[in-house]
């Protein structure tokens, strides 16, 4: 008896390997029943970005037959400022978000212009934090029930956040998960998404097999997910001047299709090993509807042909295709009798020339019944996107003529996320089993980033020379964790 | 020819790893703890790859990745 239900929750086990592929969100529980997981995080950046608290639950039934189904729902509510795109420089800078209708930026526009013209004629004090200045909605159209729209002055030397940073997302996960004869298990699953200004809707399906008395098991997998992205004040053209704000449209769509085929193989009585690879092709929109470039001349601001008064950023641009394609393998060892070490190593390359390699090393420490320890690492590193760049170069990016703003580049973005940089996180889990069916967990997560960027040469003594071309990301989270079986 | 990748390196795989002798289902204590799940904490790890999904280019391979958000 006792064997059969080790080979159960064995079966379990790899169960839970497949599903991993899945998207689905299985835990080990081959006994029929309820198992109920929830959890709270609390996220912070550091210098005043962004904020976030998500909780989220996780309720799974699984049936007689090993079947199960799973429901998951995530809240996420994000406050904060995060980087709009432009370059740090030596001047005060003046930015107008985009989350008031058109006449709302209009008349906000009025404002910039004029601060923007002073900012040029007086040297501000170095000391000047940022202002922001609202400018109210009348009418409410229901974009992200906020209706206004904001100015907001960013002092000399300091890196361009957006202070207006706002939103709430609302997740929603369905998975169905049946084993069939011949070794076959079989998954189903949804996922739906909203919040403010993007909406998400994802169908996905995977079949595994296990061999050799369930001691290898192979699985292949499909996900569609279908985007859509309806930006505050509008789409703004690529590549167009951001004060003068022309839009191309209300919304827009992207389309992905991932597809993964996994092997999951017990090496011996202490070692398990997974190794994934997947394939992803995203169309559509990809674009951030709220990232700006600086353009410069040689290293000077320059005001705006369109826009008397504004210095002249471009919004951003990248291409409607991104194909990506990972390898990830993944090792846990027990090691005595109740500790766990798991290594993981995955690697990405895609068509945009960025390439990640990522390592991570978590060591499960039972100190006792009641109580464990997880210290955890990461290391994470990325080369830039082809068209990253902290700003654009009048001239070799951009032309002017007769005032009119060509640029000469097809895709641009100063998105730190596509830029070069390693990452370092160090975190520690602790585990409070506080009987076979109940337990407690909390985790802190320490993330760091490093610039791997090459600096853009700039003229000495210009607006830029000295200044920061990356917004370094620093982060921490806490996560409460409680989970019940019954 | 991502194709031909993904049928060379499985069937690579599946050789290498036929090699292993297998192991017998009363050998299987220790694959059977909680620990030893491939994705022990289903919700940190959901969490955690979010996270990294807003922040950086890369998603996934574990699973499927991210999910759309307009995060990034």
């Amino acid at each position: 008896m006792q064997l059969i239900n080790k080979k159960l929750s064995f079966s379990a086990s790899l169960a839970l390997a497949t599903s991993t592929l899945l998207g689905a969100n299985t835990q080990v529980n081959a006994e029929e029943g309820w198992q109920a997981d929830s959890a709270v995080l609390i996220y912070n950046e550091n210098n005043g970005r962004v904020s976030a608290i998500e909780p989220a639950v996780n309720l799974r039934r699984t049936y007689e037959d090993e079947s199960s189904i799973n429901l998951r729902v995530v809240y996420d509510a994000l406050t904060g400022a995060s980087p709009n795109g432009a370059a740090s420089a030596s001047v005060a800078q003046t930015f107008t978000s985009a989350s008031g209708s058109a006449a709302q930026t209009a008349n906000a526009q009025a404002m910039t212009s004029s601060s923007g013209s002073t900012s040029r004629q007086v040297t501000p004090s170095p000391n000047v934090n940022t202002i922001v200045t609202h400018s109210y909605d009348d009418d409410d159209d229901d974009d992200e029930g906020e209706g206004h729209s904001t100015t907001y002055t960013i002092a000399p030397s300091d890196i361009p956040l957006d202070p207006s940073f706002e939103d709430s997302r609302t997740t929603v996960s369905l998975g169905w998960t049946k084993p069939l004869e011949d070794n076959y298990t079989v998954n189903l699953g949804g996922s739906y998404s909203t919040e403010g200004d993007f909406t998400s809707f994802s169908v996905n399906g995977a079949v595994a097999k296990d061999f050799n008395q369930k001691s290898t098991t192979l699985s292949a997998g499909l996900n569609l997910e279908f985007d859509t992205v309806t930006p505050n004040g509008g789409l703004p053209d690529p590549l167009t001047s951001y004060a003068t704000r022309n839009t191309i449209g209300e919304s827009d769509s992207k389309n992905v299709v991932d597809t993964i085929v996994g092997l999951t193989q017990v090496i011996n009585r202490r070692w398990i090993t997974q190794f994934n690879i997947s394939l992803s092709q995203s169309s559509g929109h990809h674009s951030d509807p709220y990232k700006i470039l600086t353009v410069a001349d040689q290293g000077n601001l320059i005001t705006d042909p369109e826009n008397a008064g504004n210095y002249l950023y471009l919004f951003e641009s990248r291409p409607d295709n991104r194909q990506k394609l990972s390898l990830y393998w993944q090792n846990k060892f027990a090691i005595m009798s109740n500790n766990v070490l798991d290594l993981s190593y995955r690697y990405m390359t895609d068509d945009w020339g960025i390439n990640s390699h990522t390592v991570d090393a978590t060591f499960h420490w039972q100190l006792s019944d009641s109580f464990y320890l997880e210290p955890h690492a990461r290391y994470y590193e990325q080369t830039a996107a082809d068209f990253y760049t902290p700003f654009l170069s009048l001239g070799d990016d951009v032309v002017i003529n007769s005032g009119a703003i060509t640029a000469l580049v097809d895709y641009a973005s100063s998105d730190p996320r596509l830029g070069a940089f390693s990452a370092n996180t160090y975190g520690l889990k602790m585990g409070f089993p506080l009987s076979d069916t109940r337990e407690l967990s909390l985790s802190v997560e320490t993330y760091q980033q490093q610039d791997k960027n090459i600096r853009k040469e700039v003229a000495a003594g210009s607006h830029l020379d000295g200044q920061s071309q990356f917004a370094e990301l620093s982060a921490n989270w806490v996560q409460l964790g409680y989970s019940v079986r019954w | 020819m991502n194709k031909k990748i993904t049928i060379s390196v499985l069937t690579l795989a599946a050789l290498v790893l036929n090699g292993c002798s297998t192991v017998k289902p009363w050998e299987r204590d220790l694959l059977a703890k909680p620990q030893m799940a491939l994705d022990s904490d289903p919700l940190k790890t959901a969490f955690d790859d979010h996270i990294y999904f807003s922040k950086e280019a890369s998603s996934g391979g574990r699973g499927f990745g991210g999910g759309g958000c307009g995060c990034n």
